[in-house]
C-alpha cells in the first residue's frame, strides 16, 4: 500500500500533542510564577517578623556588650542571624544616619572603626521613622530588599533603628529547581500525550487503511472487493457505502460487457451479413448480364429455342434478386422495427398461421396438427406468428416423398422454460448441419426453391426475445424437429 | 489435332445458370471439355472419392481440372478444398477457385488451403468466356502434371 503523502495519523497526533505541550507549557508557567510570588511573599513575611522580633534582642545586646565585650555582641548577632538564611546583612544605625554597626564587615578588624558609613536619602528617612519600613531595590535581575526597623525602647526613645538585608538568592535557587522540576514533567507529559495521540490516531486510521486498500483494488478492476469494517462509527458508515458503490460498479462493468459480447456479436453478425449479400447478390447479377450478352449471340444465330431459355434465366436471377432484397429488408426491419410486446397465446397464434398457410398446406396435402398445452409467451405478435409460419413453411418445403406429411405444433417442458416445437416427418437434416441450417442464405438442397433466408429470419427473430433456436434430427429421410425457447408471459 | 481426347473438368457449381455460363464459354472457345457438375461440395466429394453413385471408376474419372465455387449448400468450397488438398491421390488435381466473391478474406483463406489459383466470375460474359480461355489454355493445354499429362508437343 502506498502511504499518504501527509497521513491522517501523523495529522492527528501532531495537532493533538501541539494542543496538550500548549496546554502544559501554560500551566507550568503559570506554576512557576505564581510559586516565585508565593516564595517571594513568604521571604518577605518571615524576613519582617525576623526584623520584628530581633531588632529589640540586636540593640539591647549592642547596648549591653558593644562597648565592652564585642565577643559577646557578635555571638548574639550570629545566632539571632543563623536563625534567618535570608537575611544577609544587618547593620545598626543611628537616626542620625550614622552607621554604628555593619554585620557584612563582622569579620575585619574588630571594633570596626571609624564607622563604616553614612545612610542618605530615603534610608535616612526610613531610619528616623517609628514603623518599619520596607525598601525595595535593584533592578528585575537582581532585586534587593531592605527592612528598617526601629528599635523603639520601653518609655518611649528612638535612638537606633536596624537594616536587615534581604535575599533573594535562595529564592532564586529554589525557584530555579522548581521550574527545572516543572518543565521536566512537561515535557514528559508532552512525550506521554504524543505517544497516546499516535495510539489512538493508530487505532481510528486502521480501517481506513483498509479503505483505502479497497478503493484502490476497485480502482485496479477488482469490483467484487468488499470491505469488512465493524466499528459501529462513521468509519462502518463509509465502509458500507463504499461497499454499495463497489456493487453498483460491479453491476454496472457486468452490463457494460453483455453490451458489448452484444455489440461485438452483432458487428460480426453484420460482417457475414455484408458479405453474404454482396455475394448473394453478384450470382444473379453474373447471371442476369451473363445471359444478356449471350442473348445477342442467339439472335445473331437465330436461335429461337435458346433465346426463349436464356430469357427465361434472365427473368428467374431478376425474380431471386427481388425476392433477395425483400427478405434482407425484412431481415433487417427485425430488431429495428417491433411491435411493442405483448402476451401471445402460441395456441392461438399457431391456428393463425395454419389458416395462413391453408392454400400452400392444402396444396402439398400437409396435415398440422397443433397440440394442446402451448404455452402464452411474452412478445411481438406479428415477429412471433412469422417464425412458426417459416418453420411451418419449411415443413411443407422439406416434406418427404414417402407417406402422409405431417406438421406437429406443441410444447414441452425444458430446462429454462417451456420447449415450443415444430416437428414433420420430411426429409430430415444431418447433424453435421444443424448450425449451419440457421445461416443466411444457406441452403442444404439447391433443388428445393428459396433464399437461404427463412430460418435466418426465424433464428434473429427468436434471438431477439432473447429466446433460443436449434433443430434436432436424426438424418436424412428421419424427420426434424425445429425448437425454440421463448420469455413465458408474466 | 482433331482426334484430341476430351479433357475432364469437374464443376462444382449449385447455381444451374452459372454452369451453363461456364459450359458455353468453354465451347465458344473450342475447348474440348467433358464438364462433370457437382451441385454440392458433398457431392463433389462422393465423386472424387468414388463414393455412393460414383462408386465405379469407370464413371468417375480422375478431372484434370476442378472448378470450385465457394458458397456451395450443405459444405462450402472451402471444406471441399480442404479435403482435397488433405488427399494424397488428390492433392495434384489443380483446382481453381471460381466464385462471385471478392472479399480478401476469401482469397486469404482460399490461399491457406492450397488453392492453385482464385478467380472471380466477370460480370460481362465476353469477359467471362475469356477468363474460360485463359483457363482452358493455361491449366489444360500448357500446365503440365505428373504422369506426362500435358501439350502433347512437349512430349
Amino acid at each position: 500500500m502506498r502511504r499518504a503523502r501527509r497521513s491522517l495519523r501523523t495529522r492527528l497526533a501532531g495537532v493533538l500533542a501541539a494542543l496538550v505541550a500548549l496546554l502544559l507549557l501554560a500551566n507550568a508557567a503559570w506554576l512557576v510564577l505564581s510559586a516565585r510570588q508565593r516564595m517571594r511573599e513568604r521571604i518577605e513575611t518571615s524576613a519582617s517578623l525576623f526584623a520584628t522580633l530581633a531588632t529589640g534582642p540586636i540593640c539591647s545586646a549592642y547596648e549591653a556588650y558593644f562597648e565592652s565585650g564585642h565577643l559577646k555582641f557578635r555571638q548574639v548577632v550570629g545566632d539571632l542571624l543563623a536563625t534567618a538564611p535570608d537575611v544577609t546583612r544587618v547593620e545598626i544605625v543611628d537616626v542620625e544616619g550614622q552607621v554604628l554597626f555593619d554585620s557584612g564587615r563582622l569579620n575585619e578588624s574588630w571594633p570596626a572603626r571609624p564607622p563604616p558609613g553614612r545612610l542618605d536619602g530615603i534610608r535616612l528617612e526610613a531610619a528616623r521613622r517609628l514603623e518599619p519600613t520596607t525598601l525595595r531595590g535593584g533592578d528585575a535581575a537582581a532585586a534587593t530588599l531592605e527592612i528598617v526597623s526601629p528599635w523603639v525602647e520601653a518609655w518611649g526613645r528612638h535612638r537606633l533603628s536596624v537594616v536587615y538585608s534581604v535575599s533573594y538568592a535562595k529564592l532564586r535557587e529554589e525557584y530555579q529547581r522548581y521550574a527545572r522540576a516543572t518543565l521536566a514533567f512537561t515535557a514528559v507529559s508532552i512525550l506521554a500525550a504524543a505517544l497516546v495521540g499516535l495510539a489512538l490516531a493508530r487505532r481510528l486510521t486502521r480501517p481506513l487503511a483498509g479503505l483505502t486498500e479497497g478503493a484502490r483494488e476497485i480502482a485496479q478492476g477488482r469490483f467484487g472487493r468488499r470491505l469488512d469494517v465493524r466499528t459501529g462509527d462513521e468509519l462502518q458508515t463509509v465502509a458500507e457505502a463504499f461497499n454499495e458503490m463497489a456493487e453498483r460498479l460491479d453491476a454496472t462493468r457486468a452490463e457494460r460487457e453483455r453490451l458489448i459480447d452484444e455489440l461485438e456479436r452483432r458487428n460480426a453478425e453484420l460482417e457475414r451479413f455484408t458479405y453474404t449479400v454482396s455475394h448473394d447478390l453478384r450470382s444473379p447479377l453474373v447471371t442476369v448480364r451473363g445471359f444478356v450478352d449471350l442473348l445477342e449471340k442467339d439472335v445473331a444465330a437465330a436461335d429461337p429455342g435458346r433465346t426463349a431459355a436464356d430469357l427465361d434465366r434472365i427473368r428467374r436471377a431478376t425474380v431471386t434478386m427481388e425476392e433477395l432484397l425483400r427478405e434482407l429488408l425484412e431481415l433487417s426491419r427485425i430488431g429495428r422495427v417491433m411491435n411493442p410486446p405483448e402476451r401471445v397465446s402460441l395456441d392461438q397464434l399457431a391456428r393463425q398461421a395454419v389458416a395462413l398457410l391453408h392454400a400452400r398446406l392444402r396444396a402439398a396435402n400437409v396435415r398440422v396438427d397443433v397440440r394442446p398445452g402451448l404455452p402464452s409467451v411474452h412478445g411481438d405478435r406479428t415477429r412471433l406468428l412469422e417464425v412458426l409460419q417459416n418453420l411451418i413453411e419449411n415443413a411443407i418445403k422439406f416434406r418427404s416423398g414417402q407417406g402422409e406429411p405431417v406438421v406437429e405444433v406443441g410444447s414441452r417442458p425444458g430446462p429454462d422454460g417451456p420447449v415450443i416445437y415444430v416437428r414433420d416427418n420430411g426429409v430430415g437434416i444431418d447433424p453435421r448441419y444443424h448450425d449451419r441450417v440457421f445461416a443466411l442464405f444457406e441452403r442444404l438442397d439447391p433443388r428445393v426453391e428459396g433464399t437461404g433466408v427463412g430460418l435466418a429470419l426465424v433464428k434473429r427473430i427468436v434471438e431477439v426475445h432473447r429466446g433460443r433456436v436449434w433443430v434436432e434430427s436424426e438424418g436424412a429421410g428421419r424427420g426434424s424437429t425445429f425448437c425454440f425457447t421463448l420469455p413465458e408471459a408474466p | 489435332m482433331a482426334d484430341r481426347e476430351e479433357l475432364h473438368v469437374l464443376l462444382v457449381e449449385d447455381n444451374p445458370d452459372h454452369e451453363e455460363l461456364v459450359r458455353r464459354a468453354f465451347s465458344d472457345c473450342g475447348a474440348r471439355v467433358r464438364l462433370q457438375v457437382a451441385r454440392h461440395g458433398e457431392e463433389a466429394l462422393d465423386y472424387l472419392f468414388r463414393r455412393g453413385e460414383y462408386g465405379d471408376a469407370e464413371r468417375s474419372p480422375r478431372p484434370r481440372l476442378i472448378l470450385l465455387d465457394l458458397r456451395l449448400p450443405r459444405m462450402d468450397g472451402l471444406e471441399v478444398l480442404a479435403e482435397i488438398k488433405s488427399s494424397p491421390e488428390l492433392r495434384a488435381i489443380p483446382t481453381v477457385v471460381l466464385t462471385t466473391s471478392e472479399s480478401d478474406h476469401d482469397v486469404a483463406r482460399a490461399c491457406a488451403q492450397h488453392a492453385n489459383s482464385y478467380l472471380v466470375k466477370p460480370v460481362e460474359f465476353e469477359r467471362f468466356e475469356a477468363l474460360i480461355g485463359d483457363v482452358e489454355s493455361y491449366w489444360l493445354t500448357l500446365n503440365r502434371q505428373p504422369g506426362g499429362v500435358g501439350p502433347a508437343g512437349a512430349r
